[in-house]
Formats: structure tokens, sequence, C-alpha cells
């Protein structure tokens, strides 16, 4: 007979499943992420019906429907646009202003709902699935819907600003998803471990969401950080700095702005979603005990 | 390793919760590190903080057996039930499964109720490891047992829990599980689709085995082959259903005596006896001569004596017998503010006999106290024996009798 633990093939019907304190413990260093992904491709129906359903939230019982799906997005980008026009911000040669802030808000934003987001979600809705068997990563995953449609709508204003201001991007546009693929694994894994570390500690969850609202500043976001006076040297070992500068010079100039810090970033990334998909996937089930 | 038929192996499962929500943040942070570095946590120590839902359970089922748990609320039945459908992970021991298993524990839970109950069949059945292809060939079949007809096609939201349940029966059966696991919404269908879906279970007994929750103790009787009793989070009966039923059915009069034992506790109050104020107290019931008794007939003229020694005169005095059920209801109480004189109370020794006329308690044991107290402050407060109202053949209801006449006002 095989014999398998639950952490093996927690997601096929395993001839034998044995269920033990702690039974994912040592399932690994690299396993766990790819368990997860399997409880994903296991669950899809229940999370695409959950990312609907989540969708609808916004609209529902609003006169203008999914319009507010629309322009909610775009409010923060928005008032950043608004104050690069206004030329609040301080410029970075090469590229106008209300591109530099765009691109850059939109990255950003996309970075906070993978790390915060992820945290918030998980700690929002662990009661609320704890009587059920929908894994905790389901809920992880149901959030991308809504933070590909945010990110889709904020690229659509992206491309009229460039279209506007810039013309044609590089041939590196298409590289871009690519060059985007360390970043996201970044800022997931940091959202991973957040979200473990936000359940045993609302001190952590609260800590998380003061450090984003102001780190904004210190991210070659709105500004490039050299503005920043005494905070410039942060950007140095700043990852979401380096992916944001990166991204842009990818797209617009089809070369990496500084490829060493780029290559430490995405292998720092790599190495933050294989640790923080370890940390989530060995910790579900105390989670659930404890916060359902 | 277990034997090959055995297809449920629980070995020495414990499962604790904890009692705050600070205790469960510290148990996190503390297990947090040693997860992550690949070390097992330590055996979860079980405080003053925790709560023992389930403690040392081991249970084994094979292949064609059905086994019941049953126990009063909060015995650990449903953490069983959610630990060996991998919901929740013990703190200690293991739970081993030969095979594939299938639970029907929340009614609501894995269905989507903005979905149609089709959709849902997918949905769940996806949810099981089973695939499209798989359930397109069943998905027929789960239909017609379900009996929903048209109502297929509608949002789950829309329906009955009765209805709720046939699905999620149906789903779960055509899985073909090597374990099925129910918790008490069976209960939920009507008695027809009950008797359908028992009916379907022993069809499938042969290749499967059954662990069943439930309140019902027919079910109990009629489908399981042994039966656990679960008390405060251990086993403390297993065997023949007959004799589970029983065992259980003392457990919950001897749980019910013990609230009611613990809540007349409370109700009474803390005992005081302040022997520099009041000494050489008696009280009890008794009889019309003042001789103590412990037992009344229903309606009959009841007398409590009671006599004790003041140091001084008290200021506003008042002596109570509040009176309460074996079960814990304060029925009523004897007072000197009801009497029909005023009652005095005076230094040196005091001694009364008080009549109820008809003593209208129904049959059973009645509890009281004897208080003396003065402007508020109790000088002195003890239990007394106990007295019990005899039976008699006629029916009562409740805890009063109330003195009844029956005259008919119509003549045809």
């Amino acid at each position: 007979m095989v014999k398998k633990t639950s952490s093996d093939k927690a997601d096929e019907a395993p001839p034998t499943l044995i269920y033990r304190s702690d039974d994912r413990v040592k399932s690994g260093f690299f396993r766990p992420l790819f368990i997860l992904i399997g409880q994903i491709i296991r669950w899809r129906w229940h999370i695409m019906i959950n990312v609907r359903r989540d969708f609808m939230k916004v609209s529902r019982g609003a006169t203008f429907g999914a319009f507010w799906n629309v322009v909610l997005p775009l409010v923060p980008l928005g008032a950043y646009t608004l104050l690069a026009w206004a030329r609040v911000f301080p410029e970075r040669e090469g590229y106008p202003a209300i591109v530099y802030v765009t691109t850059g808000a939109t990255l950003w934003f996309l970075f906070v709902d993978c790390a915060v987001g992820t945290m918030k979600s998980v700690m929002a809705k662990t009661s609320m699935i704890g009587q059920t068997s929908y894994p905790l990563i389901g809920v992880v995953a149901g959030q991308f819907g809504e933070i590909g449609f945010n990110l889709a709508v904020r690229l659509c204003a992206v491309a009229l600003a460039v279209g506007l201001l810039w013309g044609a991007p590089s041939w590196g546009l298409v590289l871009a998803p690519l060059a985007l693929l360390p970043a996201i694994a970044f800022f997931l894994g940091l959202g991973l471990v957040l979200a473990v570390m936000g359940s045993a500690s609302k001190d952590i969850s609260n800590i998380a969401g003061v450090i984003a609202a102001y780190a904004i500043f210190v991210s070659n976001v709105i500004f490039p950080v050299e503005f920043a006076g005494p905070l410039a040297p942060i950007s140095t070992f700043n990852p979401a700095a380096i992916f944001i500068d990166n991204m842009r010079s990818v797209v617009f100039y089809a070369r990496l702005e500084s490829p060493v810090s780029y290559a430490i970033a995405s292998g720092a990334g790599v190495l933050l979603l294989i640790v923080g998909a370890r940390m989530f996937y060995v910790m579900e089930f105390r989670i659930r005990s404890y916060k359902s | 390793m277990s034997a090959p038929d055995v297809i449920l192996d629980v070995r020495g499962v414990s499962k604790f919760y904890a009692r705050t929500a600070g205790r469960a943040d510290s148990v996190l942070m503390r297990d947090l590190p040693r997860a992550v570095l690949g070390l097992s946590s330590k055996p979860h120590p079980a405080g003053k903080s925790d709560i023992v839902a389930v403690d040392d359970l081991d249970l084994m089922i094979r292949r064609g057996e059905a086994v019941g748990i049953i126990g009063l609320n909060g015995s650990g039945k449903t953490t069983t039930l959610r630990m060996v459908a991998g919901q929740l992970r013990p703190d200690r021991g293991e739970i081993v499964i030969n095979g594939r298993s299938a639970a029907i524990i929340a009614l609501a839970a894995g269905m989507e109720g903005g979905e149609t109950g089709r959709s849902n069949i997918y949905i769940r059945s996806a949810m099981m490891g089973r695939s499209r292809k798989d359930v397109e060939s069943v998905a027929d079949e789960i239909i017609e047992f379900t009996e929903l007809g048209e109502a297929i096609d509608s949002p789950i939201a829309t329906y009955s829990s009765g209805m709720k349940i046939r699905l999620a029966f149906a789903i779960a059966i055509f899985t073909r599980p090597d374990l099925l696991i129910v918790d008490e919404t069976l209960s939920v269908g009507d008695f027809h689709f009950r008797q359908k879906c028992l009916s379907k279970v022993r069809e499938l007994r042969e290749n499967s085995a059954f662990l069943l929750v439930t309140h019902s103790m027919g079910d109990v009787r009629n489908f399981c082959d042994r039966v656990l009793v679960m008390h405060r989070g251990k086993v403390v009966f297993e065997g023949e259903p007959l004799a589970a039923v029983e065992y259980y059915q003392r457990l919950g009069e001897k749980g019910r005596d013990e609230d009611a034992v613990a809540k007349v506790a409370r109700l009474r109050g803390d005992f005081i006896r302040n022997d520099n104020e009041v000494s050489d107290v008696e009280h009890h019931w008794c009889d019309a001569q003042g001789n103590m008794i412990d037992r009344l007939d229903p309606g009959e003229d009841a007398y409590f004596r009671a006599a004790f020694t003041l140091r001084d005169t008290p200021i506003k005095p008042q002596i109570g017998i509040p009176i309460w059920s074996r079960e814990g209801v304060y029925v009523t109480g004897i007072s000197t503010l009801h009497s029909d004189e005023p009652v005095t109370l005076t230094a040196g020794r005091n001694e009364f006999i008080i009549k109820v006329p008809g003593f209208p308690l129904n049959p059973g044991r009645y509890e009281s106290n004897f208080s003396i107290n003065d402007s508020g402050a109790f000088l002195y407060r003890q239990p007394n024996e106990p007295v019990v109202v005899r039976s008699k053949p006629k029916m009562f209801w409740g805890v009063i009798h109330l003195a009844q006449q029956w005259r008919r006002v119509n003549h045809d």
C-alpha cells in the first residue's frame, strides 16, 4: 500500500491519509509552494465564484453598477496624477511627470495589494471558512481576481497617459510581464508571511499598514528617491524602489536600470515566496484552529 | 500499520482550543518559529487557558462497519468529525484514513448559494477530487436521487434545508467514498428521504465505512453496528447501540442533575452564620406538632419550624425561606413580609411555626434556605433539609398546582 501523509498530496485522493499535529512541518522547503498551487487548481471553481461575488459586491445596490468597479481603482491614481500635473513632485530626467507617476503608482498599488491585501483578506476571512474544508490559499487566490481587474483598469489609464505624453513605448514592453513576475513573487511572499504573523499578532498587521502608507515616498513611485533627502539611501535596499525603477526602464528604454540590484531583488523575491508559502502551509491548521 | 480492512484508525487523538483570544495569539506566536524551521512543536500543554475538546480518543472502523458517536452538547463529537474530515489537525495523536473520504458536516459547507444545484454538483465534486468527466457520468443519477426535479436548475440559496441536505448527501454518496462522515445534518431531511438515504447507505455498506454523529437515537439503533458515547472530550462508553443509548440517556439525566445541583447551589448564594448575633438555631420542615419531616403529600398543609436566640433586638428584621425545585427553578418564597400579622423579633429566644395551608407544589424534591436579616444585612443564611412532595396517581404539570373549580354553564 502506498502510504502518504496529508502533506504529500493533500489535493488528490491518496490511498492513505495521515493527519498529525505536525504532518506539514516535515513537508520540505520547496514542496509547500507546489502543494498550494495544487490546492488552487482543485478549488478553482469555488475561487472563481468568490472572485465573481467580490466583484459584484462593489456595484451591488449602486445606481451606476459596474461603473464603480472601474472608477474606484482610478481614484488614488487620479489623485497622484493631478498632483504630478500641478508639478507638485520633483521630476525625473527622461520621463514626463505624469507618465512617471502613473506607471509608478500602478506598480505600487499592485505590490501593496499583493502584500497587505493578502494579509488583510486572510485575517478577515479565516473565521468564515473555518467550518469548511476551503483552503486558506483559496482566499489569497480569490483576491487576485480583484487585483488583476484593478491592474487592468489602471494600465488602461497608464496607456492613455503614455500615448498622449510619450508615444509608443519601447519593444521592452513585451518583456514587462516577465520582468514583473519576480516582483509579484516578492510581494506575494511577503503577504503570505504577513498573513501568518498578522494572524498571531494584530500589532504586526497594524505596523504593516503604517509602513505601506509611508513607504510610497521612498519607493520611486511619485518622485525619485534622491529627492527624499536623508531617506534617499533607503532606495538602495528598498525592493519596491528597485522593481519600479527597473520596470519603467524596461518598458520605456528596453533595458534594466540597475541589473545587479534587480537580480538580487528577484532572487530575494523567489526566496521570499518559497519561505512565505512554507510558513503559510505549515501554519494553516494552527490558524484555522485558533482563529475560527 | 493498520490492517487492510481498517478504513479509519484514530490513535490517541486530542484537540485543544484556546479559551481566550490572547491565548490563541500566544500559542500561534510560540509555534511559528518552530514550524517554520521544520521542528515539531512541543506537545501542546492543556492548561487553564485551554478547553480540552477531545481527550485521548481511540477509534477504529473497518470496511462495512457503521459507527455512531453520541454525546451531550460540547462533548467533542463535531470536533472529532472535523478532524477526521481533515478540517482540523489533532494536537496529539494521529488519524489514518485508508481510502477516499467524503464528509457532510456543515450543511452549507462547500455549497455555493448563488449557483444552481446542478452547478454545485460539479463544484462540490471537484472539491472532492473528481474530474468533470467523472462527475458527468453520474450527474443524472445524483439529480434523480435528490428528487429535486426542476429545482435542480435554481440557485441553492432558494432551497430549504431539507433540499440542501438531499443534494449534499447525494453528491457525497455518489463519490463512492470508502469512508462517509455524516454529522447530524441528516436529521434535517424528511422521513421519506432519510429512509432513502439509509437504504442507499446500506447498499454501500459492503465496501464503505460510516461514521455518524447524531442526536437521533432511532438512527443510532437502526443503523449503527457500534456506538461511542462521548462526554467532556472522552469516550466514556463503547459498545452495542442499545446499551450505548441507555448509557447516554443516563448520562443525560446525570448531566441534568449535576447542572441543576450547580444551579441551585449558585442561586442559594453563600451561607452565612453570625454566631455573635444569632445562636442555637433550629429550622426544618415539620408536621403540625413541630416534628421534623422530609416528605409531604401534595395539597397537604405544610409547616416549618424556626427557633433561634438573638443577642439584640433587630431594627428591621425579616425571615425568609426561598424554595427551589430540583431543576433549579426558583419556585417561591415564604417571608415575614407576607404574614397577616406583624412578626416581631426580640433579643433572646424566638420560636415560630409557619403554616402553609394546602402546600401547592407538585410532586418533586424541593430545596430551600432559611435566612434572617436585619435591615438588609444577613445575620444567618443556611440550607434546610430538602423536602419531597410525594407522587400521586393524578397527572400534574409544571411545579405548582393551582386550586381550581370547574362548573359547566350551558345545558343542552
